[in-house]
């Protein structure tokens, strides 16, 4: 940048930062560019915190622990969340619907779950977490102790000494 | 990049006189690669009996267990509805298990703790479980105590002080008593039989409701002791409305009601911290009861714990003066910027704290004749509905918290 329009280009850039339409480039750990608007990025509360610190606007954030499958799902959500603020009654119930179908979808691949679960971790999105971990938790509510360790791969750990406190307690006869 | 992590919980022990055994960081699921701290909030998500059946899947999962946030203890959740082999044992065994549950939690983490307890048949000398672990995070107590008939004349009210002394930070505590008649002792009119809780300050205490409160000794030892220990104590609210009952069926007629209220105030006689009138509300009102709701202004004014109305401010109300009637005279601090609902309550503890709420509060409760229907309505801007309509569910309780 040249010096001499240094103070029209930050102008510039703090009329682009106050309307909210800079675009931001998200990389996955495949090297694979996503641009988003900034309103999308926002939702990630890691992403917003960097925005607002000054960060690297510019050079895109590149995501180590997120793939480019991950990443695109990721952002599906983030768009529909970031880029309309839902005001009327209507288009709260088109964002909850918008909602059930793409938890409905994920639940049906649970690895990917896992995957988007992470990613929304990692980048605290925290809706988007909300939605992922209640939906494991509803698929392990009415399971027996048994059906949950076959369906995520847990091993029987417990001692004795935890047997018999689990026993004392007894709830679950 | 370093990322605070979603739960600030990380580890908690697994049981409580057991500090051998912590469980470590590098505890690890073997299968889907989810970290421990997206485990405990999904453990956390599950009701209370999914999340003990849970326990039982390994280690990591039964100290998540041991953290659960929410505690919502029922027949229900406890399993216990085939549990009533002999006389009284369903409540023995519900003791029992809250006990060992209680015991055996860490304590950690703990937001929400609530009792239902149900006394049926006769039974002798159950008291409410006791309290070994400390709730170091709980800010919401709740304690309901269903009798078909009336609680053990044995039940000591005063033991629940040990779920205060067990929660530094508790702010709301409701205690739900449910009983047709009365077997305890009354207190009397001699104060210095009344026991005296060892001094404990529970200063976190703002908002205390006893529904079903009755002149039994160790019920109003329980109140004084409330009304002398929290020191930021913001409302207290006694409601009667049993007690009327009770007392209707003694004294024939007479307005049952307000002898209820009288009997209230003045069972808390022994109480050092006056004048009560600063401190209670009391309310002998039982129209809820036997009619349909009054008109909707006008319900909060003599019926603070009968129906329960919500109300809401809408752009058309045009408040008497500016600023501070916008949101409404609300209960506690759930204000929240215009267009929400809010409990129609009677909170006269901040109406005395600050008289510049009177007028608004007058205001809001307001009705206006329309002589063409020849009928009351609200004023402009003041929407009302009653909560749980056509059930008895809102007559339960009166703070939406």
């Amino acid at each position: 940048m040249a010096s001499g329009s240094g103070a029209a280009a930050a102008a510039a850039d703090a009329e682009e930062k106050e309307s909210g339409s800079r675009m931001i480039t998200l990389t996955s750990n495949e090297g694979k560019a996503f641009v988003v608007t900034e309103a999308s990025a926002r939702q990630s509360a890691t992403i917003r915190s960097m925005v607002d610190d000054g960060g690297c606007v510019d050079k895109g954030f590149p995501l180590p622990n997120v793939d480019s499958k991950t990443l695109a799902r990721v952002i599906q959500y983030s768009d529909e969340h970031g880029n309309k603020e839902p005001h009327t009654v209507d288009e709260r119930a088109a964002l909850a619907k918008f909602d059930r179908d793409f938890i409905a979808e994920l639940d049906a691949d649970k690895a990917f779950l896992y995957d988007v679960t992470m990613a929304a971790n990692y980048l605290h999105i925290q809706g988007l977490l909300a939605l992922t971990t209640q939906c494991v938790a509803d698929t392990i509510k009415g399971k027996t102790p048994e059906e949950i360790r076959t369906a995520f791969g847990i091993e029987y750990d417990l001692t004795a000494q935890d047997e018999k406190e689990i026993k004392e307690e007894d709830t679950h006869a | 990049m370093r990322l605070k992590s979603y739960l600030t919980m990380k580890r908690c022990t697994l049981s409580q006189g057991d500090d051998n055994f912590q469980v470590d960081k590098t505890l690890r699921y073997s299968g889907p690669d989810l970290p421990e701290d997206i485990w405990h909030h999904i453990h956390s998500l599950m009701p209370l009996r999914d999340a003990a059946r849970a326990a039982c899947v390994s280690r990591a999962f039964l100290c998540n267990w041991r953290c659960h946030p929410n505690l919502i203890f029922t027949e229900e959740t406890l399993s216990l509805e085939q549990d009533a082999r002999r006389k009284g044992g369903k409540a023995r065994a519900f003791a029992s298990k809250v006990d060992h549950i209680l015991k055996n939690h860490s304590g950690i983490g703990v937001k929400r703790l609530k009792l239902v307890i149900c006394y049926s048949g006769k039974i002798n000398g159950i008291n409410t479980p006791t309290v070994a672990a400390k709730f170091l995070h709980l800010k919401h107590l709740d304690i309901c105590l269903d009798a078909d008939k009336a609680l053990p004349p044995e039940y000591d009210y005063l033991s629940l002080v040990s779920f205060l002394d067990a929660s530094p930070v508790l702010e709301t505590f409701i205690l739900c008593v449910q009983q047709h008649d009365m077997k305890h002792e009354c207190v009397s009119e001699d104060a210095s039989h009344t026991r005296q809780m060892p001094e404990h300050k529970h200063s976190n205490l703002k908002n205390v409701m006893i529904l079903g409160f009755c002149t039994a000794k160790s019920m109003v030892e329980l109140t004084c002791h409330v009304l002398e220990n929290a020191t930021s104590l913001k409302s207290i609210t006694l409601d009667t409305e049993r007690l009327a009952v009770v007392a209707g069926a003694q004294i024939n007629g007479v307005d049952a009601a307000a002898a209820a209220a009288a009997a209230a105030a003045a069972s808390l006689a022994p109480c050092r911290r006056l004048p009560l009138r600063r401190r209670c509300t009391t309310s002998g009102d039982t129209r809820g009861h036997v009619q349909p709701p009054p008109p909707p202004g006008g319900a909060g004014a003599g019926n603070t714990c009968g129906q329960l109305i919500d109300a809401r401010l809408t752009d058309e109300y045009e408040p008497p003066t500016p600023a501070p009637c916008r949101g409404g005279v609300r209960y506690g601090s759930r204000a929240s910027a215009g267009g929400g609902w809010f409990r129609l309550w009677e909170n006269l503890t901040a109406l005395q704290e600050d008289p510049a709420l009177s007028p608004c509060y007058a205001d809001q409760l307001r009705l206006v004749y329309d002589p063409v229907a020849g009928d009351y309505r609200n004023v402009p801007g003041v929407d009302t509905r009653v909560v749980s309509f056509g059930s008895t569910r809102g007559f339960r309780s009166d703070d939406p918290a």
